[in-house]
């Protein structure tokens, strides 16, 4: 099979699944970017990425065959580098009280936003606020998911991700401040 | 005033006379060296070339077994003065350790009443080897054709045209006032140019692109994963059959960029009198393309290879 | 929990525009390396389960204990002379057998003689006439105060220099070709242009 030849998913996958090293490449230079920008994002750090990105991949051509077809293949690759990544982080527990937390809460994300500031601005953030914003803000997560892959509840992701807005907001407020 | 005229027209006279070039050819007595040589490949093993005035054709083939033709040619109407400055021509072709080296280069003309070499001269390699070989080419003036290596390449070149098919793998290439010509690169690809003129055809994978002063043509197909090009003073022009299905991240500065109306992004000014725009399709997955642009232009345009 | 967000649309297309990131090119050499010994692992483990049960000859536990309780005692090789001749011999004819295999040819070398028409016009070209020209221009922007747009020209014209340089001790080398032509006409034609920017700067 020649390299360059469009491959469909299916038969990416089948090839992957018969240890064709090429068809892995092809498979490994489609999302290799995608993750590891996400695998970054989660971890902001990237050597650490670049770890994430390989024990993740091992992980998928060692477990192609439970790939099911449930989702696209995208986003079953994507669980496997969120798992990884959130495993190589240390998160700190969560310090605000939900209490604190009152109905009518406003953000105002104004109407521009410097993509260099919300970036810089993300990286800020500790490791859960970051990993909960990136999986549902970035990645388009449920709180559903997110809760399950962080292995918290629905009640606290939703008000983490509140907290990481608030703390996001105030950020960049600071840095056009500067 | 009369003067003025007169002497134009003796300067049209004098054009007139002069301007139809006469087609000049001479007979000349070819004299060629060929030299043939194989090395057994063993794993680990790499070519290495520096040629001088080279033209260096690079082939594959399924045996593990490296063939190399070199030819040193001499040219001149007389046969004699064309023997003696093919001596002039020295070469080499030698295995030492993991390397082949394999060399060509003109010996110093020395001695009282010596002039320069009065035949024209040129080399020839024709080198066969296994796919995975990995090979080193340094030349200076000439031309290179290298095809199908699937393992690594790597291209020092000046004053040379160097044209690429079929590669794979990682390809490392510098190029000073040259040609690049490619077509069905597939890998991992590294390229420096400086006053060289780069048409890529049918790119995939991720390439690396530094370029100066030169006219940047790149066609890339749906299976490119990763461009980054930093062009300077450069005009540079990105074809892709489905644009508005890429990644874009652009910095323009002092240079125009054009474009497809369906890449729906806005620029951002910035101080120092750059701008950027950067745009990300609605996709799962999608080619990144990261493009710098200092005092040139930047079109991109939906085209596929011709 | 409920809370408000003004300007939503803001944030969202900020997040569409963030920047991507591609990781080394090394990381995929890592992943087929730790891929390739997993393959030989694998390939290892199926083998090993694979390879067959022996008994060992009922006999065989009485010659061992018989050993053991004997004294070790060092076995001479080769006791007869003839074996050791004929070893040697063997591993002389073998020597020289992987010898021939691997050692390279020296190459076949012949010299062609023929003829050919070449074609040689406009091969005495004029690229030195303008020279002095040149040196002039130069000559005076050397006694101007210096500036960025003027460094950067003279920068491009000293690299521009080398190159011809270069070119034409080749061609007095190796001889004017029509390529050497070619990428000095190039060259000149790029002189001509620092030049007359020069010139205007004057």
């Amino acid at each position: 099979m020649s390299y360059t030849v469009r491959m469909t998913e299916n038969e990416l996958i089948e090839a992957c699944l018969s240890e064709n090293r090429l068809a892995q490449k092809i498979l490994y230079d489609r999302y290799s970017s995608a993750m590891y920008t996400l695998a970054y994002r989660v971890t902001n750090n990237f050597e650490l990425a670049q770890d994430v990105l390989q024990e993740a991949f091992i992980k998928v051509f060692k477990s192609l065959g439970q790939f099911r077809r449930e989702s696209t293949l995208g986003a079953w690759i994507k669980t496997i580098v969120v798992r990884t990544a959130l495993s190589k982080i240390r998160r700190e527990p969560v310090s605000v009280e939900l209490d604190q937390i009152t109905t009518g809460n406003l953000i105002d994300w104004s109407n521009h936003l410097d993509v260099e500031y919300l970036e810089k601005a993300i990286q800020s953030l500790p490791a859960g606020y970051r990993a909960i914003f990136v999986l549902i803000e970035v990645e388009g997560y449920s709180h559903k998911e997110a809760a399950d892959s962080l292995g918290i509840s629905v009640g606290t992701s939703k008000s983490q991700l509140f907290y990481a807005k608030k703390r996001l907001r105030e950020k960049i407020t600071e840095l056009l401040d500067v | 005033m009369r003067y003025s005229i007169a002497f134009l027209l003796f300067m049209l006279l004098l054009t007139c006379a002069t301007a139809p070039v006469i087609a000049q050819t001479i007979k000349v007595q070819v004299i060629t060296k060929k030299i043939e040589k194989n090395f057994h490949y063993k794993e680990g093993y790499e070519v290495n070339i520096e040629g001088e005035k080279a033209e260096v054709n690079i082939q594959t083939w399924e045996k593990k077994e490296i063939q190399v033709v070199m030819e040193l040619i001499a040219k001149h109407p007389d046969k004699a003065v064309a023997e003696r400055d093919l001596e002039l021509m020295k070469h080499l072709a030698q295995r030492v350790k993991n390397k082949i080296y394999l060399r060509n280069y003109l010996s110093s003309v020395e001695g009282k009443g010596k002039s320069e070499p009065e035949a024209y001269l040129s080399v020839k390699y024709t080198i066969t080897l296994p796919g995975e070989c990995p090979v080193y080419l340094k030349n200076i003036f000439g031309a290179a054709n290298i095809s199908s290596l699937t393992n690594r390449l790597r291209v020092n070149s000046e004053f040379s045209r160097i044209g690429l098919q079929n590669l794979k793998g990682s390809v490392e290439i510098k190029t000073r006032f040259g040609d690049l010509i490619g077509q069905n690169l597939d890998g991992w690809f590294n390229i420096q140019s400086r006053r060289s003129d780069l048409t890529l055809q049918n790119i995939s994978g991720r390439f690396n692109i530094q370029a100066q002063y030169g006219t940047i043509r790149l066609f890339a197909n749906d299976d490119l994963a990763d461009l980054r090009l930093d062009a300077e003073k450069s005009e540079v022009w990105f074809y892709h059959p489905n644009p508005q299905f890429v990644g874009y991240s652009l910095s323009a500065r002092g240079s125009e960029v054009n474009l497809p109306s369906r890449i729906d992004a806005h620029w951002l000014a910035l101080d120092n009198g750059e701008r950027k725009i950067t745009f990300s399709p609605n996709r799962e997955y999608y080619p990144k393309v990261s493009i710098r642009i200092t005092f040139g232009n930047l079109h991109v345009e939906k085209r596929v290879a011709p | 929990m409920e809370y408000r967000e003004l300007n939503r649309n803001t944030l969202e297309r900020a997040i569409r525009e963030l920047p991507g990131y591609t990781p080394e090119q090394e990381l995929w050499t890592a992943i087929e390396a730790q891929l390739e010994l997993e393959a030989q692992d694998k390939q290892l483990r199926i083998a090993t389960h694979q390879l067959p049960l022996y008994s060992p000859p009922p006999q065989a536990w009485g010659k061992i204990s018989s050993e053991l309780e004997q004294k070790p005692k060092l076995r001479k090789l080769w006791t007869r002379p003839v074996l050791a001749i004929a070893a040697t011999i063997f591993g002389v004819i073998l020597s020289v057998g992987v010898w021939l295999y691997f050692s390279e040819d020296t190459g076949a070398q012949m010299v062609l003689h023929t003829t050919e028409m070449l074609d040689v016009t406009g091969f005495e070209g004029d690229w030195d006439a303008d020279e002095q020209d040149i040196a002039m221009v130069v000559s005076m922007v050397e006694k101007m105060p210096e500036n960025e747009n003027l460094n950067s020209l003279k920068t491009e014209l000293k690299e521009l220099n080398e190159a011809k340089a270069v070119l034409t001790h080749t061609m007095s080398q190796y001889g004017k070709d029509a390529d050497l032509i070619r990428r000095l006409s190039k060259i000149e034609r790029e002189r001509s242009k620092i030049v007359k920017q020069m010139a205007a700067e004057i």
